[in-house]
């Protein structure tokens, strides 16, 4: 089945230019599948960075304004947008110059990928 | 005490997914983060009956103090978010058993965002494809005319001056 993830993701980022990887892990920043290419900084992949987002998430869900959907934050070379799908976290990294409406697509897209990861860690 | 802290942080469970999973919901086994902690009236419910009813008062204090305690903002609290080297393989263990034995169900394809046209299939094949109708092809020209002539038509017709001079006799 991860195989097929990993082609169902790849397909995606084929569709969609700039998008350099796309990582789907848990709260605590165990990643479950991930697909990038070689211009991907390591430490993107980091638990001690995924988990601060979940944790990010978390917090910021407490400021009033309701549930937080998607954190972005663009740097000098990437731009990486995460989406709070609970119990996930879907991360997208893509070129800065990427168009970032276009990457909040992607939360749609992916769902179908999201819900079988979902099902296939919370039922098997 | 638990609807105060509702009202003020917006701390309301159902709203937070329509599945029923919230950001303190772990992948694995389900649990938050709150329950996880036992309330610390457990260990006198052996006790006599009034103790016992303590312990039940003693119990719901608890709750909403941990309900109020999941609601407040702790930024310090990252430091012990921090998963030890042999907890996190041990994860990414399972949850790769668990993604090679299961079998995936991507039913939601139609949700997939319709590509452009394909710019790159061979030449007999884009020649092969047939052509735009006559009256497709009258329909766009005259919208485009149209769109043009209405274009060419904006001006800006000012009713009175936007500049005037006051106290000029």
């Amino acid at each position: 089945m991860a195989e097929e993830l990993k082609r169902s993701i790849q397909e995606i980022m084929k569709t969609t230019p700039g998008v350099r990887g796309i990582v789907i892990a848990d709260r605590d920043g165990v990643p479950i599948i991930r697909v990038n290419d070689e211009t991907v900084p390591e430490t993107v992949m980091r638990p001690g960075f995924l988990s601060s987002v979940g944790f990010a998430t978390e917090q910021s869900s407490k400021l009033g304004y309701g549930v937080t959907n998607h954190i972005i934050s663009i740097h000098e070379r990437h731009q990486i947008v995460h989406f709070n799908i609970p119990p996930l976290i879907l991360s997208v990294i893509a070129d800065t110059e990427c168009n970032t409406g276009i990457l909040l697509t992607l939360r749609n897209e992916l769902s179908d990928i999201t819900d079988a990861v979902r099902t296939a860690i919370q039922v098997a | 005490m638990g609807n105060i802290c509702k009202s003020c942080c917006g701390g309301d469970d159902s709203q937070n997914d329509s599945d029923g999973q919230s950001e303190q919901t772990r992948l694995l086994n389900g649990a938050t983060r709150a329950q996880a902690i036992e309330p610390q009236g457990g260990e006198y419910s052996t006790r006599t009956n009034s103790v016992l009813k303590k312990n039940d008062e003693q119990s719901a204090l608890n709750r909403i103090l941990h309900k109020a305690a999941s609601n407040v903002i702790d930024v310090a609290a990252l430091d012990a978010h921090g998963m030890e080297q042999h907890e996190f393989s041990e994860k990414a263990k399972t949850y790769s058993q668990k993604l090679q034995t299961a079998t995936v169900h991507l039913k939601n394809r139609s949700k997939k965002r319709e590509p452009l046209p394909e710019s790159n299939m061979p030449v007999e094949r884009l020649a092969a494809l047939p052509v735009i109708s006559a009256a497709d092809l009258e329909l766009i020209r005259n919208l485009s005319a149209n769109m043009e002539s209405a274009y060419q038509s904006f001006a800006v017709q000012h009713g009175e001056e936007l500049i005037v001079n006051f106290a000029m006799s």
